[in-house]
């Protein structure tokens, strides 16, 4: 008998379904407004829907899902087919017209998402955007007066934190909010960096990415390689972003022209602003006259988008956004030609920084760049 | 074995036992996965509904990775002899409990535990992807002492102490996380 409970021991940790781990429910952890802005928005698949693919099809099935829970997720796939909804531009992807765009069949036990084939299917899921509509059933938290709390219903099981409560800090200086006590998960300014990253009471870990790039409008090829050729992209990241960067910059195809007079548009804020300010320096160092006055036509405009999801949507994002000329084709075509053009100058990634409390454990996700609140947990 | 989908609750994080009850001849299975303990007969039918009014051991808490027994909530417990029960508490104690008496160790442990007495083993209050330690704890009615420890490669999900080759010796069966696979290693500690 006992050698058959061992077999038993043996079988069951094979199916990792009788294991005791360390992770422990329980807590309340106070986060920085600024970081919970997409908690709500996760990706279809990781509301732990069983999930099939096939090919260019993906299907998941509903069947465990309560009625409740079914007609919250059918009503928010709907409203992304409605052409008014803020993400309905994701089912072109990755064309920029209509032409082929993804069919997404909604029926009573699945929900299928068809599209041209396996890689922009797996693209397509990637994307919070996919699920535009109120899921308050189904996700891992469940939106309260104060903050959010842990929903027990979540497919996916309960998140292991009771609640998260949203704090207001101050965007100069969250450290102080952090060393007070107020706060227990903070973005890191990244001039605060050097202070807030030799404090041995907190974790540094990854947060949200966000693309910088530069807009340009009026510019002859020529004049747009010589703003291209006059950018140290690597000294302004390691200047104002600490080096938290991935590198977008290229060197223009196109012969550098001569400087010419443009207005520069920096409407960012914090470093962002700061690496605006820099750049518009470097400009005028090589000879462009910028001033807001500027009446050429022309304009430098910086530009950022957060990273949601997937690098490659995002920069599809950009281009339904901020380039609607560009209706033809797919969007890698449309976004090379911009680049040649003159028109778009990608410049970095820039991974930003969190600071958490060494009590807060399995914060950093693995799938993605947000804090992933729903399994981490506090040591006691 | 396949469980009826009626009986399956969502759970982030699988923990449970399988608990054989030699009075009643029966196999219980509790686990967080579940809505409630299950059983099978001796002949392997089921799993059947196991009504828990009276409990005596820990259950596991639908979705939640702990057992509960009264008002207590525990990582993990052994059974052994008759009425007497070892268990890791949410706060990373060891306590024994043995004809109304409770005993309870002044070091934080972790979140497995076995009995073979006079020993009783845990895992280590060390944190995922850490290699862990065996504690081992000496035990005799109102005495609970910290005698050695033992460092394994990887982190402990669970452990149990059995007999395996027959011969009235049992060794330390322990399943580890490693980097890149969970193994079941039988030690001697």
């Amino acid at each position: 008998m006992k050698i058959f409970f061992a077999v038993l021991l043996v079988w069951m940790m094979a199916h990792s379904a009788f294991c005791l781990t360390k992770e422990q429910f329980g807590g309340n952890l106070k986060v920085s407004s600024d970081l919970l802005e997409h908690i709500q928005n996760q990706s279809l698949p990781d509301l732990a829907i069983p999930l099939n693919i096939n090919q260019n099809k993906a299907t998941f099935d509903m069947r465990g899902l309560n009625p409740d829970m079914r007609t919250e997720l059918q009503q928010s796939l709907s409203a992304l087919q409605d052409r008014m909804n803020a993400c309905h531009w994701l089912v072109d992807f990755p064309n920029l017209d209509s032409s082929q765009n993804a069919q997404i069949e909604i029926g009573d036990d699945a929900i299928e998402i068809t599209s041209q084939d396996e890689i922009t299917v797996q693209e397509l899921l990637k994307s919070p955007c996919l699920l535009p509509g109120k899921l308050d059933l189904i996700r891992p938290f469940r939106t309260t007066q104060y903050g959010y709390e842990a929903n027990p219903q979540s497919p996916a099981g309960r998140p292991f934190l009771d609640s998260i409560t949203p704090i207001v800090v101050d965007p100069i200086n969250p450290y102080l909010s952090f060393k007070l006590g107020d706060v227990d998960v903070i973005p890191v300014p990244e001039d605060r960096f050097p202070q807030i990253s030799n404090d041995s009471d907190l974790q540094l870990l990854q947060g949200p990415q966000v693309i910088l790039y530069l807009k340009l409008t009026g510019f002859a090829p020529e004049a747009a390689a010589k703003v291209a050729s006059s950018i140290d992209v690597h000294e302004l990241a390691r200047a104002v972003l600490n080096d938290h960067v991935h590198d977008l910059f290229s060197a223009p195809d196109a012969q550098p022209g001569a400087a010419v007079s443009a207005k520069f548009v920096n409407r960012s804020e914090a470093s962002y602003k700061l690496l605006g300010d820099r750049l518009q320096v470097e400009l005028q160092k090589m000879g462009f006259t910028l001033n807001d006055a500027d009446t050429s036509g022309r304009s430098i405009e910086l530009m950022q988008e957060e990273v949601r999801g997937d690098l490659l949507l995002s920069e599809y994002h950009i281009l339904r956004v901020q380039f609607p000329d560009q209706n033809s084709g797919t969007w890698d075509a449309a976004w090379q030609n911009l680049i040649k053009s003159g028109r778009l100058i990608p410049l970095l990634i820039h991974t930003t920084k969190i600071a958490a409390r060494k009590s807060i454990q399995g914060l950093n996700s693995e799938a993605g760049p947000n804090p992933d609140f729903e399994n981490c947990w506090i040591r006691q | 074995m396949p469980f009826p989908d009626r009986y399956i609750v969502s759970a982030r994080k699988p923990s449970g036992k399988i608990i054989l009850d030699a009075t009643r001849g029966i196999c219980i299975v509790t686990n967080n996965a579940l809505s409630e303990p299950l059983f099978f007969d001796q002949q392997w039918n089921g799993p059947f509904r196991f009504s828990c009014s009276d409990c005596r051991i820990p259950v596991a808490d639908p979705g939640f990775n702990f057992f509960r027994l009264a008002d207590g909530q525990f990582f993990d417990f052994d059974v052994f002899g008759t009425g007497k029960i070892a268990v890791v508490d949410r706060k990373g104690r060891l306590s024994i409990a043995e004809n109304n008496n409770v005993t309870t160790s002044d070091k934080q442990v972790g979140s497995s535990v076995s009995v073979n007495l006079p020993f009783v083993y845990t895992s280590s209050p060390t944190l995922r992807g850490e290699n862990d330690t065996v504690f081992i704890f000496r035990y005799s009615p109102g005495s609970l002492v910290y005698e050695a420890s033992r460092t394994v490669e990887g982190e402990i999900l669970t452990m149990t102490a059995a007999d395996l080759a027959q011969n009235g010796k049992k060794k330390l069966l322990v399943a580890l996380r490693k980097i890149d696979r969970i193994s079941i290693e039988a030690i001697e500690p």
